[in-house]
């Protein structure tokens, strides 16, 4: 016994070593595999309240910037509305009995953002509170921006284009052709789109929308454009796509909520059980 | 000793906060991420006790983990950092006394404070990166970005005790 205890106390930093080494490994491992979940409502709150006063200090710097984004979105809303009202002859009410409305915004803006990791998140100052809980879309002023993963009272956290576990369904603007489009961990501009058949039309410049088939962003949301493109060794195209977000400058976002994805769902399922 | 603690907790608190603040927002390229925090392992005293070494590493890794969500692998390029720093010092330190009680150019000479610092910062540098890239898929990649922050790092941890040793 007493040699025992020589023994630890001369190796002492080295058994400390592989302890805190121990320790470190299972955190990367719980942390992943439990997806963030579990840590939301403590560790979320914390970080969010510690960087929503350094953000809201640094907005000020790129007031002007925003403003002129914002209108921007402002006026092309308004193009489209009064191209809706030419449609019908006048402006589609939301509470109209054939028009029913499918999808909700909640505004929010970004509190931390990250854009150099490989597993990039976001945190958004609005949470349960406001109606936001997890796998509503966010979006921003220019495209698609990333899908909600937890939810504090206060805070949501989303998981960005910019991380290696997002997938999402696009599909091109003008030949209704869709893939998957991924992030490859490299540059935050570029994403990558799988699954194009050769025999698609691809110009470089087209543009991407988001299908609607993953069921969590509305039709039509802009992803991006073709930058680039070339053949693998299989049948598809491998396509490089510039997004059409900048994720390095997003403050102003807009948390969708799907009012029909229950309903949906649940036939999904209900019909692949009887399969 | 007083002062000492004073010191430490003074760069602890600094360091830190203009990682979690300035630095973690800060992206150059896509490659360079510099993590100049890891400077606080390098900077504590020469005699401090090996097991309160790794501790203090550990401790600086948890807190930068907490603020960049990323629970562990700070932690774990931090205790790698802190052991290396102790087996590289436990074996000059029996040859070389009068270096003052915190490792410094100043007192130390650029060419040794320039070798230890790279050292230990690509150390710590290529522990985070692997960590971070976790399936080794992207090897080559993750290994640039290392090299090319701790390129940063390096030189800015220089160019700080340069203007340091000048005021004092």
């Amino acid at each position: 016994m007493q040699s025992f205890f020589r023994f630890l106390l001369k190796y002492q930093t080295f058994i400390l070593f592989i302890l805190l080494i121990a320790g470190s490994v299972f955190l990367i491992v719980k942390h992943n595999s439990f997806q963030r979940t579990h840590f939301a409502n403590a560790f979320y709150t914390v970080q969010g309240s510690v960087y929503a006063p350094v953000r809201k200090t640094a907005a000020y710097l790129s007031l002007n910037r925003e403003n002129i984004r914002l209108s921007e979105e402002n006026a092309s809303l308004h193009t489209r509305l009064l191209q809706a009202g030419d449609t019908f002859g006048r402006v589609r009410s939301i509470y109209d009995t054939l028009y029913r409305q499918q999808y909700l915004c909640i505004p929010a803006q970004v509190v931390q953002n990250t854009t150099s990791k490989q597993y990039n998140y976001l945190t958004l100052n609005r949470g349960e509170l406001d109606g936001i809980t997890a796998d509503m879309a966010v979006i921003g002023p220019d495209g698609i921006v990333g899908i909600v993963t937890a939810s504090s009272p206060h805070f949501a956290t989303v998981l960005s284009v910019l991380n290696r576990d997002f997938s999402v369904s696009a599909k091109f603007l003008t030949s209704q052709f869709f893939g998957s489009l991924v992030w490859d961990g490299r540059s935050p501009y570029y994403a990558t789109l799988n699954d194009i058949p050769l025999h698609a039309p691809v110009h470089i410049g087209d543009t991407l929308v988001c299908s609607g088939f993953s069921s969590m962003f509305p039709e039509g949301t802009p992803v991006g454009t073709v930058e680039d493109f070339d053949k693998d060794d299989g049948n598809f195209y491998n396509i490089r796509v510039r997004l059409a977000s900048s994720f390095r400058q997003l403050y102003h976002v807009t948390v969708i909520k799907d009012l029909y994805k229950d309903e949906q769902n649940a036939l999904e399922t209900g019909h692949n059980l009887h399969n | 000793m007083l002062k000492d603690l004073r010191t430490i907790l003074f760069r602890f608190i600094i360091l830190l906060v203009f990682q979690v603040v300035v630095l973690n927002h800060l992206h150059i390229g896509g490659y360079f991420n510099p993590y100049v925090y890891v400077w606080f392992i390098l900077f504590l005293p020469y005699r401090i006790h090996p097991s309160l070494l790794l501790l203090l590493s550990f401790l600086t890794g948890i807190v930068v983990d907490l603020f960049s969500g990323t629970l562990g692998m700070h932690a774990f390029a931090c205790v790698v950092t802190g052991y290396v720093r102790y087996l590289m010092l436990k074996s000059a330190t029996a040859t070389e006394h009068d270096r003052g009680r915190f490792p410094s150019m100043r007192k130390a000479g650029f060419k040794w404070f320039f070798h230890y610092t790279a050292s230990l910062v690509i150390v710590h540098h290529l522990c985070l990166f692997m960590a971070e890239s976790a399936d080794f898929g992207d090897l080559p990649s993750a290994l640039l970005r290392a090299m090319c922050s701790a390129v940063l790092t390096v030189a800015f941890i220089l160019a700080c005790e340069i203007l340091f040793s000048e005021s004092a």
